[in-house]
């Protein structure tokens, strides 16, 4: 037994000597592995080899979410992207559920892909150079961390604010909503002119209508929304993007959907009308008529002071407790 | 905890004097076919492993607490310790029971520890497994990681809290050195695997002094990290931790690596959770980024895949010949059969660190022969690709070790056992004395017959019996004491051309201890 232990630690002494060698095979080996990988899953999963370009930009054709596409159990609807200094942000509205968060993430990730060497989910892409992705997606709760929705909204909110340049992939997905509406808009709306002033290549989805009009205040921003139709008083997604804002929310429809008690329903019908007929009354239509805003349109009126001062703020220069004062003394004045 | 006093017996006291050495960690005290512990360590790990908890002896009057686990199965107990972040310091037997007097001579032989596991039962073999070290430094943060399973050591200089939690974020450490009075970034609290360290550690001339000697340089002006003193301090302080877990000079850890931030796409940690990469939201694999594309044939694939998934590059040069050897690959559906044959590589990797620490096993030597094997394959497969991608790379290293590969084939047997010390792991025919040895051990019936009749002979005892029993191993039996001049001592045994599978000495002069049947691991 004593031999055969010594004999062993011989052979260890042995492989020991190549050690140096060996360590540089095996890394080569996973290195040939993961590209073996990469080749396989554009065959099987259809994916085409992105162009990588000079100018700043993103344009992907028909592109797929990769994660969605092989979980979905219906056909996957691709989607094209633009990004580019000229239009560099993108207001994204349409119904809830109706796929602005794959939307967003699936340029993400496409994106990412592409900077891995990997082929992507795609009909063809072209990706310029991108320094950092940012993703404000949903309400990550920390709740163990014991800070409020809003407070984490808003810390990571300062954290791009601070940080994106024009090489910077932006997604931004209904900043604003852990707060009131006037508040959230507000925010909504300086943190979109600003990202647009950084002309940072930004995907922002909102549920704020008000917000589609900001093409018409900043350069390089441009409108798109997402699809659904109504058949009968159901609502079908059709997850397709088309240029221009979304014409209506469709958020009785999704709640029917969800299961809302149809009482409920026919009231809150009732009280969207009388809402509706209430701001035709009272004012303006804003120039794009095609809009159709169904809340409060902030901003086709003259501004607002609040929304004066928020125009006015440097809010890089703020840390996020002013930011906080700031928001109550508004909410005050509002 | 009880201090050494006379009360104690002398296996306590010595027990307590190793223990002093590690305070905070359990300590796994060989005695035996069983690791215990004993006083708080026995309460703790009883209540973690759901093992009975007993006594043994006293000390300054009270009852000792003691548990145990069986020393053949203490690898699943272990597994369960280091997953509830918990160290353990292993204490073997060194000396010889049957020489020693008083206690056998114990040492602690290696802490296993969270972040620098590198055996196979307590790892996930498609995750990294990584030991990471920050320094602070005003504003600034030096970091420094390692990933002991494969010999990857890297650092890395940061501006911000929110640089260093985004980085911490993407190597996720399964354990995280920090200096002991820092007072933390609130997000950090909660970090997995904390490890507070001394202050006096996070020392330059230290720091450097200890990476010096681990990689036997002069100084680290050929790393290029030279002026990057906060991320060297860390580095320091994470190998003198690992060296010191491992009680090993860590010979597979040769180099460092400066991982440049601008280097890569820069994601921060809420970005990065939310992209949902190699992690959900949820905290599981499913349904992320990686569990789409990994195909790939070895484990240690799958964690270069989360490696490149998780710092995408902002070098297009590097990116540009990724993809030029992708497409390449996919002419003639080349991957397939390069794919078929990496199946039977393996993770050489990790296989690799456990040789250079010496805990490989049988079983790491057949899979590590077996990868050797495929290597004159891959390297024709690949000869047919064309040149003009990172393939080109890494041809250099994809060649056969003819030399190696047939030594291992020669000496490894098909199917080895798990563990060497049963033996059965060599092959016949490679050497010629362990040949021999087991043609002895095969035929030790005849031997025993003739050694009785030698050994009658040379002491004129007829008496005399050579025997073996399960309890005692072999032995020489002599009739009842009778005042004799001629006792055969071992000492005149020694002398004999004995097979090691012999020995005279009641080997197990310990005594065992049962337990009630403990729950399986």
């Amino acid at each position: 037994m004593s031999r055969e232990k010594w004999l062993y630690e011989r052979l260890l002494d042995e492989l020991n000597t190549h050690l140096h060698a060996l360590q540089a095979s095996s890394r080569a080996l996973a290195e040939l592995d993961v590209l073996c990988a990469f080749a396989e899953r554009a065959d099987a999963l259809d994916w085409v080899r992105p162009v990588l370009k000079e100018d700043t930009g993103i344009t992907i054709r028909a592109g797929r979410h990769p994660v969605v596409e092989q979980v979905s159990e219906t056909p996957f609807v691709p989607n094209d992207v633009s990004l580019n200094p000229e239009q560099a942000m993108l207001i994204i509205t349409g119904p809830n559920m109706g796929g602005k968060s794959t939307y967003m993430r699936q340029a993400a990730l496409i994106t990412l892909l592409a900077h891995c060497g990997s082929f992507v989910p795609a009909d063809a892409a072209e990706i310029g150079p991108v320094d950092r992705i940012f993703t404000r997606i949903g309400s990550s709760d920390d709740l163990a961390g014991g800070r409020s929705t809003f407070m984490v909204e808003m810390t990571e909110t300062a954290n791009i604010l601070h940080n994106a340049t024009s090489q910077s992939l932006v997604l931004m997905d209904e900043i604003g909503r852990g707060t009131s509406t006037f508040d959230g808009l507000s925010l909504a709306w300086a943190s979109a002119e600003h990202l647009a002033k950084l002309r940072a290549l930004t995907l922002f989805a909102t549920h704020y209508f008000e917000m589609t009009a900001l093409p018409e205040h900043a350069e390089s921003v441009a409108n798109i929304h997402l699809t659904a139709t109504e058949h009968g008083d159901r609502i079908i997604f059709m997850h397709r993007i088309e240029p221009g804002p979304a014409s209506q929310s469709y958020g009785l429809q999704v709640a029917q959907l969800a299961g809302v008690p149809t009482s409920v329903i026919q009231r809150a019908r009732e009280t969207l009308h009388s809402l509706e007929k209430r701001d035709s009354e009272t004012l303006p239509n804003p120039a794009g008529t095609q809009t159709a805003p169904l809340q409060d349109d902030l901003f086709a009126q003259a501004p607002h002071p609040v929304v004066e001062a928020l125009e006015n703020l440097a809010i890089d220069e703020l840390t996020p407790r002013q930011a906080l004062e700031l928001l109550y003394q508004w909410r005050e004045r509002v | 905890m009880a201090n050494t006093s006379p009360a104690n017996t002398p296996m306590i006291a010595q027990y307590l004097n190793i223990k002093r050495e590690h305070p905070e960690v359990l300590l796994f005290y060989r005695m035996g076919d069983f690791y215990e512990l004993f006083f708080d360590d026995a309460k703790r790990a009883a209540a973690l492993l759901d093992i009975t908890l007993t006594q043994r002896g006293q000390s300054g009057g009270q009852p000792i607490p003691m548990a145990g686990v069986p020393f053949h199965s203490a690898e699943g107990y272990l597994a369960r310790l280091v997953s509830a972040g918990e160290s353990v310091a292993i204490c073997e037997q060194i000396g010889d029971p049957a020489t020693s007097k008083g206690p056998v001579e114990r040492k602690v032989v290696r802490i296993v520890t969270p972040g620098t596991l590198h055996d196979e039962a307590l790892l996930d073999a498609r995750r990294d497994n990584v030991l990471a070290a920050i320094a602070p430094h005003q504003a600034k943060w030096g970091i420094a990681w390692l990933e002991l399973s494969s010999g990857r050591f890297s650092l890395l200089e940061l501006e911000s809290d929110e640089e260093m939690l985004a980085e911490l974020t993407r190597l996720s450490p399964a354990e995280l050195l920090v200096p002991e009075n820092l007072t933390l970034p609130e997000p950090l609290s909660a970090q997995r695997g904390l490890r507070r360290q001394g202050e006096w550690l996070y020392d330059l001339e230290s720091a450097t002094r200890s990476l010096c000697d681990q990689f036997e340089v002069q100084d680290l002006r050929g790393f290029g990290c030279a002026h990057l003193t906060t991320a060297l301090i860390a580095a320091g302080v994470l190998v003198d931790y690992a060296r010191d877990t491992q009680r090993s000079r860590l010979p597979h850890v040769t180099s460092i690596s400066v991982e440049n931030r601008d280097d890569a796409v820069v994601i921060d940690a809420a970005s990065r959770r939310n992209l949902e990469i190699d992690t959900n939201l949820g905290g599981g694999s499913d349904n992320t980024l990686a569990s789409v594309l990994d195909t790939c044939a070895t484990a240690m694939g799958s964690r270069l895949l989360k490696r490149w998934l998780n710092r995408p590059l902002r070098q297009r040069d590097i990116i540009h010949d990724r993809q030029a050897g992708v497409a390449l690959l996919q002419l003639d559906v080349t991957y397939e059969a390069l794919r078929e044959t990496l199946n039977a590589v393996g993770d050489v990797e990790r296989i690799l660190s456990r040789v250079a620490l010496y805990s490989a096993r049988p079983r790491d030597l057949a899979r590590l022969r077996d990868a050797l094997a495929t290597l004159p394959q891959l390297q024709t497969l690949l000869s047919q690709v064309d040149n003009g991608s990172v393939i080109d790379h890494l041809r250099p290293h994809i060649q056969p070790y003819p030399a190696l590969s047939d030594t291992l084939q020669r000496a490894i047997v098909e199917n080895p056992p798990v563990v060497i010390r049963e033996g059965g792991v060599i092959a016949k025919g490679f050497d010629d004395e362990l040949d021999e040895q087991r043609g002895l051990a095969e035929n030790a019936g005849d031997y025993l017959v003739a050694l009785e009749t030698r050994e009658r002979e040379r002491t004129g005892l007829s008496h005399l019996k050579v025997g073996y029993n399960r309890v005692h191993g072999y032995f020489i039996e002599l009739p009842a004491p009778k005042p004799s001049r001629h006792r055969p001592s071992i000492f005149a045994a020694r002398h004999l051309k004995m097979p090691n599978a012999l020995s005279f000495l009641n080997s197990r002069s310990l005594k065992t201890r049962r337990y009630p049947p403990n729950p399986a691991p």
